[in-house]
This record gives structure tokens, sequence and C-alpha cells, in this order.
């Protein structure tokens, strides 16, 4: 703990959750005592394929809900998708949001309560409280072990015009509850399970090394880089195995509490920049970025770092600053080929020519805010060609 | 592009120690609007008790119903018009609660006018569905209501059967004017020529004394002029037009001298029954068109009864306050009651606008002229009083003649009989502006011994007296073209203000246009008139 942050206050935002097998089932008991009537089911058509949302759907008709379904969420979520959910929202006269799906179906979920509750376009709400009224009362199930949005305050949309990802950054945008059940990632793939499962990885190692860390985030995130270190790759390996599952969703949600309270660092500024222009997935773009933003920060704080190694397993005891940075790296990527996340930027159809506008794009970020080495649009331009 | 400088203002905010981000509650925003709301609600019930209680307090009955007919609300008027209880008013559509049929064409008429003015009224009957054999005539007014989010219809029903009943009284008393001035016209001038008629069979009677088959003849003419004579004098009795001669009159002395005539009309089979009412007010009228109304109810009476029944006469006082307004030719006031009232088979309710038309009769050929309560209805108007009528099939009929009290006064002795005529030497400048009746009575007066100057045109007459002519009575006609007979009578008598007058009209003397307290000094001959009556007059005029 450095001095700068001993005198300092500080609030651990956390919404109701329901973690384990099952906890999805409870939609129907929650939604009605959260005073819903008229449901607006958030989902995707995927998930809608596994089956999730037909059973939250019939489990909150068992209630006596009615129940209105929006399926038109892509991955990345668009405002345009937003704006939809919000008018059907309005016209079937809804008064409550159910999202079942991953960060994205989670993140759009939030800004149709948001629109909804606030009128204007989703654009209009960018930035840290810029969102007035509360929304109505909003259930997540997530189906991704790594996004963690159920529990966040962030909800992240593409700006379909610009091709840039905002970030939304409120307490109104905080679940009622969330039923993180370890059952629904059964149906996840073994890359999808690896990008997820990074994507917690990355939350957990910029919560840790936010400069607005706490103690009570530093144990999240040290729990979350541990259980994703222990299990992912097995995991990945072996998707069909329950325990296997729960280990990584637990993982997740340490690290969404984590990040949630001390926010995130440059690899999401990045990320959002990069994803909201080439629309790749998110956990993805943070798996291909992780390591270079870690060996820009390293030296910030290397204590930081030296913990991180520690609860990855990673031994640097005896290694200087510099082979203790490379030594972690290596850890990390080894970690990410393991899973089955390989090459970089260019194998993803990033041209040098895209760099200066990613960059440009990820500068604006509010996340490089507490990245522990304040970076400059050209660091950022440098460490997005170091991802090439 | 420009990097955000104050990353660590942003850092506060992220981590939630903006002024923003901290939570906030929603609860004293909750019970303020709570509290509204519980306002609100309070003002909507006061307001729908109100809107209730006028609801409830017209007199029209409303119905709220959907097209179909069925009702969905109602208010306590309905219940009562329609007698139906708040329990039962449902039970039946608005078919049930219409005497016509409610056809598919009906509802698309409405509705295309509902659409066109926004509203719509018109007369319907209604049907009580506990009495489906006694419609009610009412008054509709339709317009559409948005019913607790229902499209339906307000229907705002109005009995006016009492309206329809004072319109059809009203219509029998226009109707019977009208027929009663084309009846006194015509009945006017037949009696001219009836008079022609009676003057020239009398003369000839005179001469004829030694001709016994020529007189038969001569008085079957005169027999039967006499006659249409008399139902001249009926119709201008109806017409209001007879000349009538009112007396103060005590109604209980006039019904008793009658009872003898009136048990000869009736049969043995018949009672007829006489209750007088004690301290009964005297009434301005003429004797004999109250004989005149005695007989004919008496006589329709006994045929109303058939074998067996009775007939009772009876008088009363009664005093009409509003009462008299539901009744057209009634006025509020004191008036005494002769009632007769039969135990007969009744009016029939579609005979009954018809009977006091005149030659209006149910009676077989040759029974009855339709005259007689035509002229019970003259009369009874001529006085200022009305009839009320109550009957029902086979529930017998009353008529009550209402005649207006006269306040003080007694009852005037009976005029005397008749003196014998006789004629006279006197001149008599005799006016009549029709030529044949002028004839008649200039010889007749001539046939008498009186020195007769006689003339059609009145300006004439005016000429000669101005010339030095001195008759002692002028003999003149009333209504003529260039000068009257009152306005000739008040230019001569400038002249000659020892003239005496008689007026012969086949209008009544009230009709002249001459103060009444003048009349009594004046002679008066209704036409038509015999032989004897106009020597009598004459001489009566003349010994003034």
């Amino acid at each position: 703990m450095n001095e700068a942050m001993l005198g300092e206050i500080r609030k651990f935002v956390a919404p109701e959750f329901i973690f384990g097998a099952d906890a999805r089932l409870l939609a129907g008991r929650y939604a009605r005592k959260l005073g819903g009537h008229r449901i607006l089911l958030i989902s995707d058509p995927g998930v809608l394929a596994a089956g999730w949302t037909g059973e939250v759907a019939a489990c909150l008709e068992q209630e006596g809900l009615t129940v209105t379904q929006f399926l038109g969420v892509s991955p990345n979520p668009r405002d345009t998708e937003v704006m939809e959910g919000a008018a059907l929202f309005r016209e079937a006269g809804c008064d409550l949001i159910v999202a079942v799906g991953g960060g994205s179906v989670i993140d759009c979920a939030k800004g149709v309560g948001i629109v909804a509750a606030n009128g204007g376009s989703i654009l209009e709400f960018e930035g840290v409280d810029q969102v007035p009224a509360p929304m109505a009362p909003l259930i997540c199930i997530p189906t991704t072990g790594g996004t963690s949005a159920d529990v966040s305050q962030f909800a992240i949309i593409t700006h379909t015009q610009e091709r840039v990802k905002i970030a939304i950054i409120s307490k109104a945008v905080v679940p009622d509850v969330a039923l993180i059940d370890p059952r629904t990632l059964l149906t996840m793939d073994a890359y999808l399970t690896a990008c997820t499962g990074m994507d917690a990885m990355v939350h957990a190692i910029e919560a840790f090394v936010s400069n607005a860390h706490s103690p009570i985030t530093d144990l999240h995130a040290l729990e979350a880089i541990r259980l994703v270190s222990t299990h992912l790759r097995a995991s990945t390996a072996a998707p069909a195995d329950l325990e296997l599952r729960t280990q990584i969703m637990l993982a997740s949600l340490q690290a969404g509490l984590a990040f949630s309270n001390a926010s995130l660092g440059s690899v999401h500024a990045m990320a959002h920049s990069l994803g909201g222009y080439m629309d790749l997935a998110h956990g993805e773009c943070n798996a291909l970025l992780l390591p270079h933003v870690m060996d820009f920060n390293f030296s910030t704080a290397p204590d930081r770092y030296r913990r991180i190694a520690e609860a990855m397993g990673c031994n640097l005891r005896g290694l200087n600053e510099r082979e203790g940075r490379s030594r972690i790296l290596r850890h990390v990527l080894d970690l990410r080929r393991d899973c089955g996340i390989d090459e970089g930027l260019t194998a993803r159809g990033v041209r040098s020519d895209d760099l200066s506008r990613l960059a440009s794009k990820a500068i604006l970020d509010p996340c490089n805010a507490t990245n522990p080495r304040p970076p400059s649009r050209d660091d950022l331009r440098a460490l997005y060609a170091e991802a090439m | 592009m420009n990097e955000p400088q104050d990353w660590s203002q942003l850092r506060d905010s992220i981590i939630g120690l903006g002024t923003d981000s901290s939570r906030r509650t929603y609860y004293p925003e909750l019970l303020a609007r709570v509290a509204q709301l519980e306002e609100t609600r309070e003002s909507l019930r006061r307001s729908e008790e109100n809107l209730l209680t006028l609801f409830n307090g017209l007199n029209d009955a409303i119905f709220i119903h959907d097209w179909e007919g069925h009702v969905l609300e109602a208010n306590d008027a309905m219940l009562a018009m329609y007698e139906v209880t708040r329990e039962t008013f449902r039970d039946h559509t608005i078919q049930d609660y219409s005497e016509g049929p409610l056809t598919l064409a009906h509802i698309e008429t409405m509705r295309h006018q509902l659409d066109r003015d926004g509203s719509l009224v018109f007369e319907w009957q209604a049907r009580r569905p506990t009495r489906p054999n006694a419609p009610l005539d009412v008054e509709v007014a339709v317009r559409r209501v948005c019913w607790y989010g229902q499209n339906a219809l307000v229907s705002v029903v109005r009995d006016i059967s009492g309206r329809k009943r004072l319109e059809a009284m009203l219509n029998q008393s226009q109707r019977l004017d009208s027929l009663g001035q084309l009846a006194g016209g015509v009945a006017h001038d037949t009696n001219n020529m009836l008079g022609v008629i009676i003057g020239y069979a009398d003369l000839l009677l005179e001469r004829t004394e030694a001709m016994p088959n020529l007189r038969r003849d001569l008085e079957q003419i005169r027999k039967a002029a006499l006659h249409s004579a008399d139902l001249n004098r009926q119709l201008l009795a109806f017409a209001r037009q007879q000349a009538i001669q009112p007396t103060l009159l005590d109604l209980n002395a006039k019904v008793e001298d009658t009872q003898k005539m009136l048990r000869r009309l009736i049969s043995e089979q018949h009672t007829l029954a006489w209750h007088p009412a004690p301290d009964l007010w005297t009434v301005w009228a003429d004797p004999s068109q109250v004989e005149q109304i005695l007989t004919n109810l008496v006589v329709n009476a006994r045929d109303a009864l058939g074998t067996g029944g009775s007939i009772t006469v009876e008088t009363a006082n009664t005093t009409l306050g509003a009462a008299a307004r539901s009744m057209p030719d009634a006025e509020p006031g004191d008036y005494v009651v002769l009632r007769v009232r039969d135990t007969g088979r009744g009016i029939p309710a579609d005979v009954l606008p018809h009977i006091f038309e005149p030659f209006f009769t149910t009676k077989a050929q040759g029974r009855g002229t339709g005259l007689g309560l035509a002229t019970v209805y003259g009369i009874v108007r001529q006085n200022g009083g009305f009839i009320q009528v109550d009957t029902a099939p086979g529930q017998g009929t009353t008529f009550a003649i209402h005649l207006p009290r006269l306040p003080g006064g007694s009852p005037a002795a009976s005029a005397g009989p008749a003196p014998d005529v006789a004629g006279g030497h006197e001149s008599v400048l005799l006016v009549e502006d029709e030529e044949i009746l002028l004839e008649t009575a200039a010889r007749i007066l001539e046939d008498a011994g009186y020195r007769v100057t006689s003339t059609a045109n009145p300006l004439e007459a005016l000429r000669w007296v101005e010339a030095g002519l001195a008759p002692a009575l002028l003999a003149t006609d009333v209504v003529m073209p260039g000068l009257d007979g009152p306005g000739l009578w008040e230019r001569i008598r400038t002249l000659r203000p020892d003239i005496k007058v008689l007026f012969l009209s086949g209008y009544p003397a009230s009709n002249l246009g001459l103060a009444a307290p003048r009349l009594d000094s004046l002679g008066f001959l209704q036409k038509p008139f015999t032989r004897n009556e106009l020597l009598q007059s004459v001489r009566d005029a003349l010994e003034v």
C-alpha cells in the first residue's frame, strides 16, 4: 500500500448476487419481488439457441409475469440496438428488465434501462455519473465467465457512426440483482471460454495495479487471478466440467467486484477502441493487448506485479525487475497460448494505417485515468504496434 | 486530438467519490407522490360522489349501454320510469325497454347521425318489462360515450306522455274552434234563407185559411224550415254564436225544474239519481242552455246504458289551482260543477278525441244528429267553462261541466210568459242587405198594420232620415256593407234622438260590439225568426 492511499476514504459497491448452480431459476421470484409485471427479456440469438433464454422466460411466466423478448443484440452492442430495445420497452409498457447473456447483452440491457428512464440517445450518457434518473429494476443472468457486467457499474456501447466504444460509468447501472449460475457456462465453446477467462484475468490485473485499488478490491483481484491461473487451461480443455466452470465463474465474479470498484487501465482503454473499430470480441482484444500494457506499466508498480506473479503461481524470487517483468510476461503469454489465443492484431485484420486512429480513440477512454502509468497517445499507438 | 489532462479528477469520480455518485434515496419523492395521488383520489371520489348525486337527481331516465344494447349503468329515474330495480335492470336489453323493434337499419341510421351531428334526439315508445302492454311516450337523446374504456352510448329518456296528452287536448280544442267557425258561418247564411222561407210561409198561411189542402202543404214547408232553423241553432250553440240571455242562476233549482222532463227521456229500466250539493255557488248562464246541456248529456247517458244501469246528476263547488294548467280550456278559479255520470259501456279511446265534433256520432243512422255533445261543448265554452270527461271501456262515463262561479247575487226570477202578439200602426224604417229577407220582413210588418219604409242600403236609409223621414223604429240588420247596424243607429239617433231600435242578426247580441248595459235597453232579434217573433220584437222595441 503506498503512502498516498493511507488517508483516502474508499467506497465499495456491489449488487445483491446469488452465486451457484441453478441460481438462474430464481429469476421469476426476483422479478416479482422487485415489482415487475411486464418484463423486457433481453438476450441474443446464441444464448436463445443454447436454451437459456427460453428457460428464463418460462420461469418468469410461471410467476404470472408478461414477457416481451428483445433478441436484437450483437457482440459489442450498438447504440442503435439500445435504442430499439428502449423503444420496445416503452411500447410494451415494461417495468423490469431481465438480461440473459454475456457482457454484450448485459451492457445493452443497461443502455436500454438508461434510455427508457431518461429519454434521449444512449450516446448522451457517456462518461462518469452522467445518468440522472435511476432505471427500472435490472436482473442479470450472465452466461459467460469473464465480463462481470452483471456486478459492475460499467456499460460499454459501440458508437456505430464513430466505430468506437463509449464507456458509461455510473452507480445507476449497477444491476439490482445478479443470478450467477456456473451451469450456464457449459454451453460455451473452448475459444469463447478462453477469451472470457482471459477477460476476467485482465479485469483482475488492471484492478490490482489500478491507482484506485484498495485493500478490499485487492483481495478480490488476487483471488480472481489465482482462480483463472489455476483453472482456465483445464476448463478450456474440458468445457463440460461443471466444477471447473464454477471456479472460472467465481473468478469472473471476484474480478468484477474488484474492477467495478478499483476501475481498470489502458488495456481496456485500448480494447474498447480496438473492439469498436474491428468488431472483435472484447475478451480476445484484452488478451491480445494485456502483455504489452503490463510491459509498459511494470516499472511504475513493480511490487504489485510481483504479487500478481505470486498469485499466478509464477515465481519471481531472486529475479531483478527486468528479469521479473520478462518472466511474468512469458507466464501470461503461455497461458494465453495454451488456451488457444494466438497470434496478434495483424492476423485479425488490423493494418498499421489504423494504429493512429485506434490510439486517438483509446486515449480518450476514462479507463486510462486509473492506469498506474498515465499514457500518452503516442504510448498507446506504440503499444498497438507492439501487439500487431 | 486532445488528451484528457486531469486524469485524477476522473479517477475520483470513477471510484465513486464524486458528488453525483453518492447514493441517493427516492423515498421522500415517493411519499410526496403517494400523498399527491391520495389527494387526487380523494378529490376524484368527491367529484364522483357529486356527479352520482346529479346523475340520480335528474328526472330523466339515463341509460349507459353498448351498441349491442346491453345496459351498463342506469340512474334512479330509469329504475322508477321502467319499474325495475338496481338488481334487475341489467337483466334486460335496450330492445326489452323499447316498445317497437330496434332493427339493424335503425341502429345504422343512429350510427350515421351520431357520426354526423354528435348527438341525436327522437321520439320513441318505451316499454316497461313488467307492464308490456302499457307503452310510454318518451323523447330520447343519444350521445356517444367512452364508458370505462368501452365504446358505449348514453341515452337520456324523458317521459313526454303528459305533454303528448296536452298536445292532443289542445289539438282537439283547436279543431273544435275551427269547426265552430265553419259551422257558425254556414248556419248564419242558411238562417237568412230560412227566414225568407218561414216568413213567406207565414204570409201564405194568413191568406189561405179557406184552402185546407194548401194550408197542410204550407204547414209542412214551415215545419221543415223551423226544424232546419232548430238544427241551425244547435250549430250556432256549438259555434258559441247562439244568442243567449244569461242570468244569475241557481244550478240546483234549474236541475230540479228539469227533473220531470229528464225522467221522461229515460226508460223505466234506468234509474236517475239527483244529488244537489248544499250551498252551491251561483253561476252566470242562460237557463235554457243549461237545460240543453242536461238534456243532451242525459240522452247520451241513456244511450250508453243499454238495458239497466243508472244515471246520476250531481252538483258541486270546486276550486282549481295550478292543476288548471294541465287542461287547455281551463283557468284557475272557482267553479260550479254539474256532473252527469252513467254506469254504461264507456267511451273507447279512439272515439274519445272526436266526441265534441259536430256530426260525429256513433249512434245508428237516424238516431242522433251528432250535434248533441258539440252543442254542450259550445255552450260551456261560451259561458267561460270547460268540460272534463272521465271514462274507460266498461267503467261508465262522467261528464263534469265546469261553469265559473259568479261572486255574490241571488238567482233572478225566470222570464214570464210571452205576451200576445200584436201589430201596430207606427212607422218602421227597415234596413236589411239580404233583399229577399228584407222583402219578407217588410211584408210581415205591413200586413200587421205598420207603415214600412225599407231599403237594402244603410246609407240610403241614413239619407232618407236626413231628408226628413221620421220613423218611430229602426229595424236593422247588424252586419252590412258600407255601414253596420249599430253605426247606422248611432248616426240616425243624432238626428232623431227618440227613435227606437231593433237589431236583427244571425249572431248573438254579444257580438254586436255594444256595451252590455246598453244592450239591455235595446231590441234584439235572432235570425231566423217567425212572423210572430218579428211582430213581438217590434212591439217590444216600440214600447221600451
